[in-house]
């Protein structure tokens, strides 16, 4: 049997607050298929956003096993997964997480920087920026873009190492409708290139343009 | 992660934070150049001692009175020492054979007269071998002959300093002066000899015959009644004569101060290399503390880095998660933060460095009384100071890096 691009099987994450246990994923089972575009719908706190975390190799589950292209993401360690977040993960936060004080074509850079070995990194920085329309703001910093401007250049940076797959948490959340519509139109694009696009979100026009909507509730997964 | 790109992500965050990344590498700067400073100033001390010993004559000892009954160095103190020596003595040592020249020594304060001018000055009584136990070369004129010591001449030679106050630039040979109501002719003067020996100026000196001293300025008699003589230097052929040469000259003494084998010296031997090896050893001390001393300061630095550091990474904890999150390796966060503050402590300690060798040059181009210390910035010096600092930058760097390193990225991309 052909393993699927992301499989997730009985996943549990159990977080510890002080003496309080918090059952963020309560064995979550997932798989999503290359090319797939799958939005993820739930309310704040319904663990959602742990699901991105442990999808996104950002965190491990505490029970159940995840397979990532096949790999077991339990079994490796911190730097194998912050090869696989580098190459492998293309992210677009709500909040953009662009570094402040960097230009748009520094921040864009930055995972280049962590692959190593990357020759004319600027190049493909700039080129990057011009498929999001940004070739005229490649030296301006976050402070001195929108917020429509500011996610295109993470989702810039999130495909300048090539990756097959970009995990997008609220990547609308903090924008306007107009800027909202470009973001998507970007993420079809990307979709009709063949990327996997994950995307998690709690207002149900953005979910609904996904081609599958999984939605969660208080840490699993009520339909498929 | 390539370390050009550590170095250049370092630098940036260094430079946009100036103000505080100036006022850190200060604590580096002050402490840096307070070790090098003080340390150079101390070594200069401690070679302005060893010149001007050597100054005084070489493979030279003395031999001093010494009450073997008072404690310690009060035996040599004039209230206790009983005075033990004569000339005899000083002429039963002359005829030692790896003695070279020995020269009996009296000295004491007075004021020197010419005219209505007034000189305060180290009046020295001894004989023509002074010039070479003392190391003195004449400027103009002569050096009082043994002739003179024999008939108590009132004559006088006069150091460079003493000469000028009295005289100006008037010539002051064959001038009359007066000590102690004397009069004096001067016969000879001698050429600078700059510095100063345990605060007294060598330059400020006037000296005249051991016997005219003996029987017509300071009287001083021994117990048996003959003229007392205060220190008797005396001159070796070698440096590697001197043990056995200590060993003849007590020998001397007390057989002719008879001495019971049972009983203890009433005079004591002393060698240039003890004294300025006790004096190199005592500076030497003295060298290190203000070493510490300056130490602390920047050990004050390096703490001024860590906690600054610690700041930093507490402020740039969301950076730390969205370079985590795009990939960058513990590694790759441990080095920039290290970088950051070795890139402090090392410009820190540069511009230290050019502090330090200010302070010590502007310390070597200040003279008080005749005495100037040499201060040189020596290599071992920069070396121990920069190493210090570099351990210390690093040693203060490490544990809020390993901090940032160890953060967890999901904790800080939603810190803040």
């Amino acid at each position: 049997m052909s393993r699927s691009m992301i499989e997730l099987d009985k996943v549990t994450k159990v977080y510890r607050m002080g003496k309080v246990e918090v059952h963020a994923l309560r064995g979550v089972s997932l798989s999503v298929d290359a090319g797939e575009m799958v939005s993820i719908i739930g309310a704040s706190g319904s663990g959602k956003s742990t699901m991105l975390n442990v999808i996104g190799c950002l965190d491990k589950p505490t029970s159940g096993s995840y397979f990532f292209e096949g790999v077991n993401v339990s079994q490796l360690s911190d730097n194998q997964l912050a090869e696989v977040r580098n190459k492998k993960i293309g992210f677009v936060f709500q909040d953009f997480n662009l570094l402040p004080r960097a230009t748009a074509l520094s921040n864009v850079e930055l995972p280049l920087i962590y692959s190593g070995g990357a020759h004319n990194r600027r190049q493909r920085a700039i080129d990057s920026l011009q498929r999001v329309g940004l070739s005229k703001r490649v030296d301006h910093k976050p402070t001195e873009m929108s917020g429509g401007e500011q996610q295109r250049v993470a989702i810039a940076r999130a495909m300048i190492n090539n990756p097959p797959i970009i995990l997008a948490d609220e990547p609308t959340g903090n924008l306007d409708s107009k800027s909202s519509a470009d973001i998507m139109g970007i993420f079809h694009d990307l979709h009709r290139e063949g990327k996997t696009i994950i995307l998690i979100t709690h207002e149900s026009d953005i979910a609904a343009q996904a081609q599958r909507i999984v939605r969660i509730s208080d840490g699993e997964i009520v339909s498929l | 992660m390539k370390f050009r790109d550590s170095l250049a992500s370092a630098l940036k965050s260094l430079a946009a934070n100036k103000l505080r990344s100036g006022l850190t590498m200060l604590g580096m700067v002050i402490g840096v150049a307070a070790v090098i400073g003080l340390m150079s100033i101390g070594r200069g001390a401690e070679t302005m001692i060893t010149s001007t010993f050597e100054d005084l004559g070489s493979n030279v000892v003395w031999v001093q009175p010494h009450n073997p009954d008072a404690p310690g160095f009060a035996g040599l103190s004039p209230e206790f020492a009983t005075q033990s020596l004569t000339m005899d003595d000083a002429e039963a040592l002359a005829d030692i054979p790896s003695v070279v020249a020995v020269a009996p020594s009296n000295t004491n304060y007075a004021e020197l007269i010419a005219g209505n001018k007034s000189f305060a000055a180290m009046i020295e009584g001894s004989t023509p071998a002074v010039q070479q136990t003392s190391n003195y070369t004449l400027a103009r004129g002569q050096f009082f002959t043994d002739r003179s010591v024999a008939k108590r001449d009132t004559v006088v030679v006069l150091g460079d300093n003493a000469a000028k106050e009295l005289f100006g630039s008037a010539d002051p040979l064959g001038e009359r002066i007066k000590i102690k109501g004397k009069r004096f002719t001067v016969v000879g003067i001698l050429e600078s000899k700059g510095g100063a020996v345990m605060g007294i100026n060598m330059d400020d000196i006037a000296i005249i015959p051991i016997t005219t001293f003996q029987t017509k300025i300071f009287a001083q008699q021994t117990t048996s009644g003959e003229d007392a003589v205060e220190s008797i230097s005396v001159q070796l052929a070698s440096s590697d004569s001197i043990n056995g040469a200590i060993e003849d000259i007590e020998t001397v003494l007390r057989k002719r101060h008879r001495i019971d084998s049972d009983e203890k010296d009433d005079f004591v031997i002393v060698s240039q290399e003890q004294v300025s090896s006790m004096l190199t050893q005592v500076t030497g001390v003295f060298t290190i503390f203000l070493g510490a001393i300056a130490g602390i300061s920047l050990l004050v630095g390096g703490i001024g880095i860590m906690n600054i550091m610690l700041v930093s990474v507490t402020e740039r904890t969301r950076e730390i998660g969205i370079r985590k999150a795009l990939g960058a390796k513990r590694r790759d966060i441990l080095v920039q933060f290290l970088l950051e503050s070795a890139v402090i402590s090392l410009v820190g300690s540069s511009i230290g460095i050019v502090c330090g060798w200010f302070m010590s040059r502007i310390a070597s181009s200040i003279t008080i009384s005749g005495t100037n210390i040499p201060a040189v910035v020596a290599p071992d010096i920069v070396v121990l100071a920069i190493s210090v600092a570099i351990v210390i930058g690093i040693v203060s760097g490490i544990y809020p890096a390993i901090r940032a390193a160890r953060l967890n990225p999901i904790d800080a991309l939603h810190y803040g």
